[in-house]
């Protein structure tokens, strides 16, 4: 233990864990060009020697090993009151426990350090398999910080190393650091200093809105219909029941006992995806600062999160069912590095009016909104004249005629019915189902199969696709409408297909992918327009 | 087809048949041995005798289909071309889906063998992209590694994903 707990030094350390090179005592060799300030790979004077956490993670270690001995305290705890001395035994427990996850976070603490060294960032950790892991700085392209209750309390930063290829949880992550530690950091990974000006391009979530997006929170506008039928069902059995009572007797207990299960089932949903969307979102605020935007969000634990502009491959727009009444929508990066993260962490705009969307865009990723112009005018001045790309204001005609750059492309009037058939008959089906099940909820299947034609008729208008300056939107989705916005030029691949009915109707889906794997199909479009969209995707030499 | 826009034209060799046939084999077996059950099941239960051969019918006609037909139909519509600029791939049996991807835009790309295809001289081609991957299934080990060297030197050209 002694061994692990001194802090390692450059040239006499040894490595172990994933990092760990037997073959070769020395630094392995970094991949990649030398830093911005011209420090050599093969430098091998430390930027930033071998030091420790903050204390407090030696506490947040404790508590920890706390948390993961609850079960087993509980369990022993269960078995003393056989024994009848439970007080004691909790005493016990408590004094020992506390000791042991004491001394084990500060033996944590003292094995885990950090380091700059031979343009590569080093952290080790763990006590009894000692990991070390070693990342080049040319693959780095942030620090981001995060701030939970404990951290705040103490003033700390929990650090992540974000590289291309991790999540929002980062290769490298350090549970308290201090600020001005955190500074020293950056500037020895040749990282810039936050900018701290006013006049950098932003955008701040008010509190008004906050509430307004745990209100409209997504799983509420897929649950409400649901919660909604089942309501309406029971009305409706409830309704009946006069007529019937010979048949349901007892339906009209039980059908009050449905709604008012439904009642309190959204009631419940309701509250925890608005406590969810206040934690996640609180404070959200998003800058651009460079070739970075830098996105700050959270209640109880701050995070400060920087993603390239490089990276931001594209945007989606998602209008759920209760925000596009209200011409409101939620913004998405989609980044090759974050594809798998959970929503919030890709976040652009938790709530955004939709009409403001391509200013904002031009403000925050103008490589984006650049791309909707054919010229080079810079994205702000050119934003007004452009129509919002998801905007609910596009042509809700049947069928817009193939025409020049920039107009949204839908299916034919003729698509219609494979829009509303398949949806109709699932609905239908689903419906007669239950009623094999329960006949008295007979009601359901023409109830389900209206639903899934009212569904159907909301994708048909929703399908569709716009390629104007070279910016590709495809858009797609029916009770959440979703428009992928992309450079043409940076879509990952792009597919046309038919199935033997398409092909005999002269119809195609169209679908692309973008770089963090999300992908939109339009279905069932013209045939024709939709080879020649995909014949003016196709990459051209020299691109 | 112009020369503005090429159609793929390259296709499996022969041997491909064989083994799609060979993997269609492993699915349809199970199918064919729950069919006999069903029939053993309707006889002891004493469903009319026609029942049981109606099933065992059924089973025998989707695996003739899922063995026979299908992995021909499939082999027949498979094309591939690779482009400078692109790897082009046409495929389906009743679906059929076209694909492009910009070589610019691979990341790497893997040859794989298994038991199966070593033994036919088959060789599956992956390409893999930040959105996701794609799959030639089957070509000779000579195309293969042809194919995957070309791709990885087509995609050494910068990129900025």
């Amino acid at each position: 233990m002694s061994d692990a707990a001194d802090p390692p030094r450059e040239g006499a350390d040894r490595h172990a864990g994933r990092a760990g090179d037997p073959t070769a005592p020395d630094h392995p060799r970094p991949i990649g060009p030398p830093t911005a300030d011209g420090r050599g790979p093969r430098d091998a004077r430390p930027a930033l020697a071998a030091r420790h956490l903050h204390p407090v993670a030696a506490v947040l270690a404790a508590l920890d090993n706390v948390r993961d001995a609850v079960v087993s305290v509980v369990v022993l705890l269960v078995i003393g009151s056989q024994s009848g001395r439970l007080g004691t035994m909790a005493a016990w427990l408590a004094v020992g426990g506390a000791a042991l996850a004491v001394s084990v976070g500060y033996a944590r603490w003292r094995a885990e350090t950090y380091a700059v060294v031979d343009a590569t960032i080093r952290h080790r950790h763990g006590l009894i398999s000692r990991d070390e892991t070693v990342v080049p700085l040319a693959r780095v392209h942030s620090i981001d910080t995060a701030q939970g209750p404990l951290q705040r309390l103490f003033g700390v930063y929990e650090l992540h190393v974000q590289t291309a290829g991790g999540g929002a949880r980062g290769e490298i992550v350090l549970r308290a650091v201090d600020p001005g530690e955190t500074a020293r950091l950056r500037t020895a990974a040749g990282l810039a200093a936050e900018a701290r000006t006013d006049d950098l391009p932003r955008w701040r979530l008010t509190t008004r809105d906050l509430l307004v997006v745990g209100v409209t929170a997504p799983q509420v506008g897929i649950l409400l219909p649901l919660v909604g039928g089942a309501v309406a069902l029971a009305d409706s059995v409830l309704g009946e029941s006069g007529a019937r009572e010979a048949l349901i007797e007892r339906a009209p207990t039980e059908a009050g006992g449905l709604a008012l299960l439904a009642a309190a089932a959204l009631a419940l949903i309701w509250l925890v995806a608005f406590a969810g969307a206040l934690v996640a979102f609180a404070g959200f605020a998003v800058v651009r600062d460079g070739d970075h935007l830098r996105i700050e969000r959270g209640f109880l634990q701050r995070r400060a999160t920087s993603v390239p502009l490089a990276r931001v491959q594209a945007v989606s727009v998602a209008e759920g069912l209760l925000r596009r009444p209200f011409g409101l929508c939620s913004v998405r990066l989609e980044t090759a590095g974050y594809g798998r993260e959970a929503g919030a962490a890709r976040t652009l705009f938790p709530l955004l009016r939709t009409a403001e969307l391509d200013s904002r865009l031009g403000d925050l990723v103008p490589g984006l909104a650049a791309a909707t112009t054919t010229s080079a005018t810079p994205s702000r001045a050119a934003a007004p004249d452009r129509a919002p790309a998801g905007s609910p204001g596009a042509p809700a005609g049947a069928a817009a005629p193939p025409s020049a750059d920039g107009d949204w492309q839908r299916p034919p009037g003729r698509a219609l019915r494979r829009y509303l058939l398949p949806r109709t008959l699932a609905g239908l089906a689903a419906g007669a189902l239950a009623a094999a099940i329960w006949p008295v909820a007979w009601p359901l299947a023409p109830v389900l199969a209206l639903a899934g034609a009212a569904v159907g008729l909301a994708a048909f208008r929703a399908a569709g696709w716009r390629l104007a300056g070279g910016r590709l939107a495809a858009r797609h989705g029916a009770l959440n409408r979703r428009t992928v916005l992309v450079s043409a030029g940076r879509l990952q691949d792009h597919s046309l297909g038919q199935t033997p009915f398409q092909r005999r109707a002269r119809l195609a889906t169209f679908s692309i992918t973008v770089a963090s794997g999300t992908s939109a199909a339009v279905a069932h479009l013209d045939a024709a327009p939709a080879q020649a969209l995909f014949d003016r995707l196709r990459p051209t030499p020299g691109r | 087809m112009d020369d503005r826009h090429p159609e793929p034209d390259q296709r499996l060799p022969a041997q491909a048949r064989t083994l799609f046939a060979l993997q269609a084999t492993a699915g349809a077996a199970p199918l064919v041995l729950l069919a006999l059950g069903a029939r053993m099941a309707l006889d002891s239960a004493g469903a009319p005798g026609w029942t049981g051969v109606a099933v065992l019918a059924l089973a025998a006609l989707a695996a003739v289909a899922m063995v026979a037909v299908e992995p021909r139909l499939r082999w027949r519509n498979w094309r591939y071309a690779l482009r400078e600029e692109e790897i082009d791939l046409r495929r389906g049996v009743l679906v059929v889906t076209r694909t492009l991807i910009p070589t610019i835009r691979v990341q790497h790309v893997d040859t794989q063998r298994t038991w199966l295809s070593d033994r036919l001289g088959l060789r599956a081609v992956v390409v893999h992209t930040a959105g996701g991957s794609h799959r030639i299934p089957a070509l000779r080990p000579d195309t293969a590694t042809a194919i995957r060297d070309r791709i990885a030197e087509l995609a050494r050209r910068p990129d900025d994903v």
